[in-house]
């Protein structure tokens, strides 16, 4: 009989430690790191709304996996999590490690950037829940340079988002809001772009090392003539462009997401050029930009994408700004990713390489009233009279 | 090898039928790691043990406390630290001085996660009902001096993991 009893107690104890930790109402509290919107990261209380399992990492806007490797680009899919947390009397999860902490930020991050792109209509053409690795070792991938650590990353072409801890001195990369939100406008525009897939074949060093100067805030592109361009350099220059673009419209939605146009800085003290909230001139002619990108794409050595992308990133900036003093906060993300949709279509339908003020002329004239997009170019855009801007703008222009 | 057991505990004397047992632990905690990776991670855990032990069944308290280690990232710092006070019940297998034997025990937990950002520290604590089950052996050294080897298996998913525990202490 005491047997029986002892045996029925070991069975309740061992039923109650299976049972689902899942609060009644649906909603995880969780307290995560977050930037409040001047750059500063304090410890937030937060709500995870769709997460339907905060141990395992498992919603409906993601699913993390963690320590995967690669052998080549094919990827081990790594482990299910096992996050660690204490739960407080007001039912607050708090992240008993950094590892659980990264992951649980990473998830309030990817509800919430659903929610702001599902606002905006951005997200049929998308998967959810959307794949994340955290602390991937993808040291083995010779197609693609994966750091393993203090790193963010999405990979177009595996549909994946990346991110590790590191241990410098900032937020780390991570955890930096803007930065997830900057990741996840690159599946926003691979969806809408039908993934403009990179032609890996395209890429080699047959024009050798262009040793190209890039300068900020008074750059101009190199004038010289490139002749008897290939096809494959077009291709090449294309693609480069089009990423250029992708990394400048990434930063501009990452401050619309943050609310803080240097965002990047809580992470990279440095890299104040692709600081929103600094002046940047572009002040070259239609010719002179082509030509430099042709020179810079040719040499993956010297990639400066996300500071060609900066240059656009401020005039989206600079326009935003405009909008919302005069009350207007929504027309100018959606008119960029009504624009997305129009990118695909002026490089596969030209062939040719259209310059970075060209796109933009292509961005201004998408709406019938132009003159505060072209207000906001020629704030960027300060170039002679030989660019397409100033043709778009008419008398608009300076 | 059961037989052996059997046999060496025939040929020791039995560890006297009602006596208490107290002592310093150490021990380890091991939990599975946060990324799901096969392994553990493992925390020293130190530690008292006392119980009262009547022929065949033993009752007592045992404490445990892990003081944490800082764990960062960065500007981040988190530091996970707990104390657990349980009771535990036993009963042992044999009346000799090799005993092996089986635990139950609950009692409360107390978890706290200091989280350092830039300067600024946090920290919340939290109390929770956790149980165990354990097998350990009781070897009786000479008539005062008892050593304690243990496994508790705490099943629950905010400690879910395995003491090994390891104590020499004194029985009277």
């Amino acid at each position: 009989m005491i047997n029986r009893y002892v045996l029925c107690s070991i069975l309740c104890l061992l039923l109650s430690a299976c049972r689902s930790d899942k609060p009644t109402n649906g909603i995880y509290k969780v307290r995560v790191p977050m930037d409040d919107g001047t750059g500063q990261y304090v410890q937030q209380t937060v709500e995870l709304k769709t997460v339907t399992n905060l141990s395992q990492m498992e919603g409906t806007a993601s699913v993390i996996k963690a320590r995967g490797r690669n052998n080549g680009m094919e990827i081990n899919p790594g482990y299910i999590p096992h996050g660690k947390f204490i739960k407080t009397g007001d039912n607050i999860y708090i992240p008993q490690d950094p590892e659980t902490l990264l992951m649980t930020t990473n998830m309030v991050h990817f509800e919430r950037l659903k929610e702001f792109y599902d606002q905006r209509s951005a997200t049929a053409q998308m998967t959810f829940p959307q794949k994340v690795m955290v602390q991937a070792d993808f040291s083995n991938m010779t197609e693609l340079s994966v750091p393993t650590s203090n790193s963010a990353m999405y990979i177009s072409s595996l549909n994946l988002f990346v991110f590790s801890l590191g241990d410098d001195s900032s937020i780390p990369v991570s955890m930096n809001s803007g930065v997830i939100s900057h990741e996840y406008f690159h599946s926003v525009f691979a969806a809408l772009t039908g993934h403009y897939e990179e032609p890996r074949d395209v890429w080699s060093n047959d024009l050798g090392n262009s040793q190209i100067n890039f300068y900020m805030n008074s750059m101009c592109f190199n004038t010289q003539k490139i002749n008897q361009v290939t096809e494959k350099q077009t291709i090449r220059a294309q693609q480069y462009l089009m990423d250029s673009i992708n990394e400048g419209m990434a930063d501009y939605f990452a401050y619309e997401y943050t609310k803080n146009p240097s965002w990047i800085l809580a992470t990279l003290p440095g890299a104040t050029n692709r600081n929103l909230a600094e002046k940047k001139y572009l002040a070259c002619g239609d010719e002179s930009q082509k030509n430099w990108i042709y020179y810079e794409s040719q040499n993956k050595k010297f990639n400066l994408r996300h500071e060609v992308g900066s240059i656009f990133a401020r005039f989206l900036y600079t326009l935003a700004e405009d909008r919302k003093s005069h009350g207007d906060s929504k027309s100018t993300p959606l008119q960029v990713l009504k624009f997305v949709g129009k990118l695909n279509e002026k490089f596969k339908s030209s062939g040719k390489l259209p310059s970075l003020s060209e796109l933009t002329s292509l961005f201004v004239t998408q709406n019938e009233n132009k003159e505060d997009s072209c207000t906001a170019a020629n704030q960027v855009f300060t170039a002679g009279a030989d660019t397409s801007l100033n043709k778009a703008c008419g008398s608009l222009a300076r | 090898m059961i037989k052996s057991i059997l046999f060496l505990s025939f040929l020791i004397s039995s560890l006297s039928h009602a006596g208490t047992y107290l002592a310093p632990t150490i021990g380890v905690m091991t939990t599975p790691h946060s990324s799901g990776e096969q392994g553990a991670e493992s925390s020293t855990v130190f530690g008292a043990e006392g119980f009262y032990i009547y022929d065949y069944f033993m009752g007592g308290i045992k404490y445990d406390h892990y003081s944490g280690a800082n764990d960062s990232a960065g500007i981040l710092t988190v530091k996970s630290k707990f104390d657990l006070l349980s009771v535990q019940l036993g009963a042992r297998a044999l009346l000799s001085e090799v005993s092996p034997y089986f635990v139950l025990g609950g009692g409360v937990l107390s978890q706290s996660v200091t989280t350092k950002l830039l300067g600024t520290e946090e920290t919340f604590s939290t109390s929770d009902f956790a149980f165990n089950l354990g097998l350990g052996v009781l070897v009786q050294f000479s008539k005062n001096w008892v050593g304690d080897v243990a496994l508790r298996y705490y099943p629950q998913n905010f400690i879910n993991g395995i003491n090994y525990m390891l104590s020499v202490g004194y029985y009277f």
